[in-house]
């Protein structure tokens, strides 16, 4: 069995051209629920390529890659929910 | 400078010669299982941080939504590409070494400390910038949590590279070969970790208003 090393080389190259992407989008485009969305995927997106390709998790022990895929989901959706409800939440974090 | 470029290209051929690595066992454990214990340590400590971020945030979304904008948006990308960088180094690194190319592994964990190095160069530069614009940890909320946040990170990239030199050691002892390679793998986990982390730092500081 044999791992083609080209793949992370492009996975590299597509980490790269997202992180940039999401600088200028940012730099140029006024702040909206969709650009808020948009980050929040690239960052899952980015953090499931390294996880798979780089850490090699892909194929490795499940509950591990479950963890650490699930964690790029988490936190994602906690960006999306901040700032989709932000009153909401700052409701139910505040001591009464 | 073509005579550079002919020293240099034969040294550069070897790190992309080959292109199929033996791909690792199925449901196997990266590195071993203690550096695991650690990763997920490190991951909850970085998760509370990020919590106590977002609370912060919708309690002072003024605040938090206009220090973004004082920060340096090209410091903090250019610091994401050292990152993604060095750990697509240490990725190749370890792929050479289950081809048993020692040396192109030791190449490749140069240029991650490299990267590492940059990384923490950037990261004082910008620490500099930030005072000169009067951006200091008691600026407000949001000062204190990036100071936090990123300072705690920094010192996780100083103490990785120490383990990527700590690699290039075993590898010129010859530690590391193709069937045996553990502690690279090891090493290769934990720096991969301090990446996610800085992958979510990114948005979450410089990006997000």
């Amino acid at each position: 069995m044999t791992l083609p090393i080209r793949r992370i080389d492009t996975v590299w190259l597509l980490l790269m051209a997202i992180t940039i992407g999401n600088a200028v989008i940012t730099e140029t485009v006024e702040p909206s629920l969709l650009i808020i969305v948009i980050v929040a995927i690239s960052l899952a997106f980015k953090g499931w390529m390294v996880v798979g390709h780089f850490m090699e998790l892909k194929n490795a022990n499940a509950k591990i890659k479950a963890w650490m895929n699930a964690y790029f989901i988490v936190i994602p959706l906690l960006v999306i929910i901040i700032h989709a409800f932000p009153e909401w939440i700052a409701s139910m974090t505040t001591l009464r | 400078m073509i005579g550079a470029l002919t020293l240099i290209a034969p040294k550069l051929s070897v790190l992309w010669r080959n292109n199929r690595a033996p791909e690792p066992v199925a449901g196997r454990v990266p590195g071993n299982m203690a550096i695991w214990v650690a990763i997920f340590s490190e991951m909850s400590e970085f998760a509370l941080m990020f919590i106590v971020y977002f609370i912060a945030k919708v309690h002072f979304l003024e605040l938090f939504n206009e220090g973004p904008t004082q920060l340096n948006t090209t410091a903090g990308a250019l610091n994401t590409i050292a990152l993604l960088s060095s750990s697509y180094f240490v990725a190749k690194s370890v792929q050479s070494v289950r081809l048993n190319e020692i040396k192109a592994a030791t190449r490749w964990l140069w240029l991650a400390i490299l990267s590492g190095c940059c990384y923490l160069g950037v990261k004082y530069w910008e620490y500099m910038w930030n005072i000169k614009q009067g951006l200091d940890v008691d600026t407000n909320l949001f000062f204190t949590l990036y100071y936090y946040m990123t300072f705690n990170h920094f010192l996780h990239v100083a103490w990785g590279s120490g383990a990527l030199l700590w690699g290039i050691y075993r590898l010129k002892q010859g530690a590391y070969t193709a069937d045996e390679h553990e502690g690279l793998e090891t090493i290769a986990s934990y720096w991969h970790m301090i990446d996610l982390v800085w992958i979510i730092i990114f948005p979450l500081l410089y990006i997000l208003r």
